[in-house]
C-alpha cells in the first residue's frame, strides 16, 4: 500500500496490549468495511482482516499503533479502528 | 479375527459394528494430486471451510445458550481464523493450485507452518497452538468424511464407537438406542467418559492403543469387557459365543438384590448415582436406600439451550417422585476441568482442575445457578430432595453456597410460589482441605458427601486421564486414607450422615477399607449395586477395622496395596462374575 486514502495513528491504552480479545475485535470492525486495512507498528504491519497477522504483532501497551486504509470507506474505517483502540477495546 | 487388549470400564459385552467418532490418530496426509484433480480438490476445501464454520457457529450457540456471551464470544476467534484471507485461506489454496497438494494434506502443511511460527515467539502466542490444532483436525476431519458429532439418525443399530478418546459431552450425546459399546485408544479407568458409560450401561474399553487406528468403519466388531478386549472380525462361534453371554448377563442384572449386611451383623445403606431419569423406575425395585448422588451436569450438556426452569423443575419432580419417600440427593451443576467442553476452558484456563470449575462456576455465573436453585425448590415438594454443592472448601464458602439458596426461595416466596422450607443442604468433601477444617463445616451441612475421585486427585496432585501418571491415582495410598478417616470422625461426631459417592464406593476392592472407616453409606452407579452387596456378606467388621489400621500405618501405597490384597486372598478366593 503506497498511498493511502486514510490514515490515523493511535496508543494502545489498555492494560494487557494487544492481545487475543483486542485482535479479535480489530479483525471484526475491519471485516465490516470494504477498505483493506493495514496495521503498521514500526517496521512491522499486518492485514486487519487476518487474525493471525495481527495476533502476531502482540505489542504491549503504550505501543503506537498506524491504521491504514484504502477504499470507498477507508475513513470510516480507521475512524472505527481508533475510537477502538483509544476506547481501551471496552475492558 | 484379531484381538486388541485394553482396560475394561465399564462391563459387559457389545456384538456390534464399529462406527468411527472424531479423530482416531490417523497418519498426517501427504499426497498430491494429478493436475486434473486441482480443480476438485479446492472445491472440497472450500467445502470442507463452509462445514466447519458451520459447526463452530452452532456450537458457539449452544455454548452461549448455556454459559453466557461471553463463553460465546470466544469461540468466535475461531471463525476469524476461517475467515483468515491473509494467513490461512490463500496459502492453502495456493498449496493446492500451485504444489497440487491434495486438500487435507494442504491443510496440515500449512496449519503446521503457522504452529512452527507461533512457537518461536513469546506467550501467550504460542498457547494459541490448540486452537489451530483444533481448527486443522476440524477440517481435516470434514475432509477426510469422519463425523465429528454423532446424530442419532445417522448411526446404525449396534454401533460401537471407535475413537481416540471421547469427552464427556460426546458420551452423554451418544444415543443408547443405537450405541451398544464404546472403544477408545487414551483415557483412564476413572476418567468421567468411563463413569458416564458405566452409568449409561454402556460396555466400554480404553488405553486399546494406536493399533484402534486400524479399525476401519463398519468392521465387526466385539466389546468383550470381561477379558478386556475388542475383537475386531470376529468369526461365527465368537459372535455365537458372545452373544449367549450376553442373554445369560441380561437375566441376571434384572434380579433384586438382598440387604447389604455384614457377616458382623452392620448393614450398609446402598445409594445409586444417577445422571438421568431414564431408568428411575427399574432402580427403585433393586432394593436400595435412595438416589445418593444425582449429578445435574447431563441435564444441560447434549442439548441446544440451558434447559428452563421449568423443564428442570419437571426432570427433578419426575426423578422425586419415582423415589418417593426415599431420599435423593440432588447436586447442583458441577461444570469445569473435563466436564465441560474443553474449547472453552482451555482457552482461558491453562489448568482447570485448579481453575473456575464447580461451585466457582456456579458462584461466577449466579442467573444459570439460581434458575437451577429455584426448579429444586419448587420440585421439592414432591418427595425426599436433598440439596448437595459441589467442591465446597469450608464452612464459609458452604453458607454463601446457602445465601444462594434462601435467595432463591425468598424470590419464589415473594411471587407466592410453594416450595418445601427446610430441604436439607449437604456439602461434597473433594478438597483435602474440606477434611482438614471438616469440624465448622459439619458443625453447618445438614449432611456430607465425599467425592473420591477428585478428593483423590487433589491429595495426591494427579490426573487420573494423564496415561503417564495414571498409576499414582491411588485410593488406598495412606494419606488418603487418613482424609477419609478424618472426615468419617469428624461426621460421628456432629451425628451427620456421611456418603461416600466417588468410584471407590462401587469398587469391591474398597468395600472393607470403607467399612472399616466406619463408612457405611455407600452410593454407586446401579450396575455396581449387586457385587458391592456380595462383597459386602464377605466382610467381618473386625477384620476390616484392623485392615485400615495396617494400611493408615503403610510407609506408601505398595506397601498399603499390599495389606489390601493379603485381606482379599486371605478372606476368599477371587470370583469373577464371568
Amino acid at each position: 500500500m503506497t498511498t493511502a486514502d486514510a490514515t490515523v495513528s493511535v496508543t494502545l491504552q489498555n492494560a494487557q496490549g494487544l492481545h487475543a480479545r483486542p485482535s479479535a475485535l480489530i479483525v471484526k470492525t475491519a471485516n465490516s468495511f470494504s477498505a483493506k486495512v493495514q496495521l503498521r507498528i514500526g517496521a512491522r504491519s499486518a492485514d486487519c482482516k487476518s487474525i493471525m497477522e495481527v495476533m502476531m504483532l502482540a505489542s504491549p501497551r503504550g505501543t503506537e499503533l498506524v491504521f491504514e486504509a484504502r477504499g470507498n470507506d477507508a475513513a470510516a474505517a480507521v475512524s472505527a479502528l481508533a475510537s477502538l483502540v483509544a476506547g481501551g477495546f471496552g475492558e | 479375527m484379531e484381538h486388541l487388549g485394553g482396560i475394561t470400564v465399564s462391563d459387559g459385552i457389545a456384538v456390534g459394528v464399529a462406527v468411527i467418532l472424531g479423530s482416531v490418530e490417523r497418519d498426517t496426509p501427504e499426497l498430491q494430486v494429478s493436475r486434473s484433480r486441482v480443480p476438485r480438490e479446492l472445491d472440497r476445501f472450500e467445502g470442507a471451510v463452509r462445514d466447519v464454520a458451520q459447526d463452530i457457529e452452532e456450537l458457539r450457540e449452544r455454548t452461549k445458550a448455556t454459559l453466557g456471551n461471553d463463553a460465546g464470544s470466544i469461540i468466535n476467534t475461531y471463525l476469524m481464523f476461517l475467515q483468515d484471507e491473509v494467513s490461512i485461506l490463500r496459502p492453502i489454496r495456493s498449496l493446492i493450485s500451485e504444489q497440487r497438494w491434495e486438500a487435507a494434506s494442504a491443510v496440515v502443511r500449512r496449519f503446521r507452518d503457522l504452529m512452527e511460527e507461533l512457537r518461536g515467539l513469546p506467550e501467550p502466542l504460542p498457547s494459541r497452538i490448540p486452537d489451530l490444532l483444533d481448527i486443522q483436525r476440524r477440517l481435516v476431519d470434514k475432509l477426510q468424511g469422519v463425523t465429528a458429532t454423532t446424530h442419532a439418525g445417522k448411526l446404525p443399530r449396534n454401533s460401537v464407537i471407535i475413537a481416540d478418546d471421547l469427552t464427556p459431552t460426546q458420551t452423554a450425546a451418544l444415543d443408547r438406542q443405537h450405541v451398544i459399546g464404546i472403544a477408545t485408544a487414551h483415557g483412564g479407568p476413572v476418567s468421567h467418559t468411563a463413569i458416564l458409560a458405566r452409568h449409561l450401561g454402556i460396555p466400554a474399553l480404553v488405553g486399546l492403543g494406536s493399533e484402534l487406528g486400524r479399525v476401519a468403519a463398519g468392521t465387526p466388531v466385539i466389546v468383550d469387557g470381561f477379558h478386556q478386549r475388542l475383537v475386531v472380525e470376529p468369526t461365527a462361534p465368537a459372535v455365537r459365543n458372545a452373544r449367549a453371554r450376553l442373554r445369560r448377563l441380561k437375566n441376571r442384572a434384572l434380579r433384586a438384590v438382598g440387604a447389604a449386611r455384614t457377616r458382623s451383623g452392620t448393614m450398609l445403606e446402598i445409594f445409586v448415582n444417577i445422571d438421568s431419569d431414564e431408568s428411575i423406575k427399574s432402580l427403585k425395585s433393586l432394593g436400595i436406600a435412595g438416589v445418593g448422588l444425582h449429578r445435574t451436569e447431563y441435564l444441560y450438556l447434549g442439548r441446544d439451550h440451558t434447559p428452563t426452569e421449568d423443564e428442570q423443575t419437571a426432570h427433578y419432580t419426575r426423578i422425586l417422585k419415582a423415589m418417593a419417600p426415599k431420599p435423593v440427593v440432588i447436586r447442583t451443576m458441577d461444570f469445569g476441568s473435563d466436564k465441560w467442553d474443553p474449547r472453552i476452558h482451555s482457552l482461558r484456563e491453562p489448568n482447570p482442575a485448579l481453575g473456575l470449575r464447580s461451585l466457582r462456576l456456579s458462584f461466577a455465573y449466579g442467573e444459570i445457578f439460581k434458575t437451577q436453585l429455584r426448579a429444586l425448590l419448587r420440585a421439592s415438594i414432591h418427595g425426599n430432595a436433598h440439596i448437595l454443592f459441589p467442591m465446597v472448601s469450608d464452612a464459609e464458602e458452604f453458607a454463601r453456597a446457602r445465601a444462594c439458596l434462601t435467595e432463591a426461595a425468598s424470590g419464589l416466596q415473594a411471587e407466592g410460589v410453594s416450595f418445601r422450607e427446610a430441604v436439607p443442604t449437604g456439602a461434597m468433601m473433594e478438597l483435602p482441605v474440606t477434611a482438614l477444617v471438616g469440624e465448622s463445616l459439619f458443625a453447618e451441612a445438614d449432611f456430607i458427601s465425599i467425592g473420591s475421585n477428585d478428593l483423590i486427585q487433589y491429595a495426591l496432585a494427579v490426573d487420573r486421564t494423564n496415561r503417564d501418571v495414571a498409576d499414582l491415582f491411588v485410593p488406598h495410598h495412606p494419606g488418603v486414607l487418613k482424609l477419609l478417616d478424618m472426615a468419617a470422625r469428624t461426621a460421628r461426631r456432629f451425628n451427620k450422615p456421611i456418603t461416600v459417592c466417588g468410584e471407590m464406593a462401587g469398587l469391591g476392592l474398597y468395600t472393607p477399607v470403607l467399612l472399616g472407616l466406619g463408612l457405611t453409606r455407600l452410593s454407586m452407579a446401579p450396575s455396581r449395586v449387586r457385587d458391592i452387596v456380595e462383597e459386602t456378606r464377605r466382610c467381618d467388621d473386625e477384620a476390616c477395622r484392623a485392615l485400615v489400621q495396617r494400611m493408615l500405618e503403610a510407609p506408601g501405597p505398595q506397601a498399603a496395596g499390599r495389606a489390601l490384597r493379603a485381606h482379599h486372598e486371605g478372606g476368599r478366593r477371587s470370583t469373577r462374575r464371568d
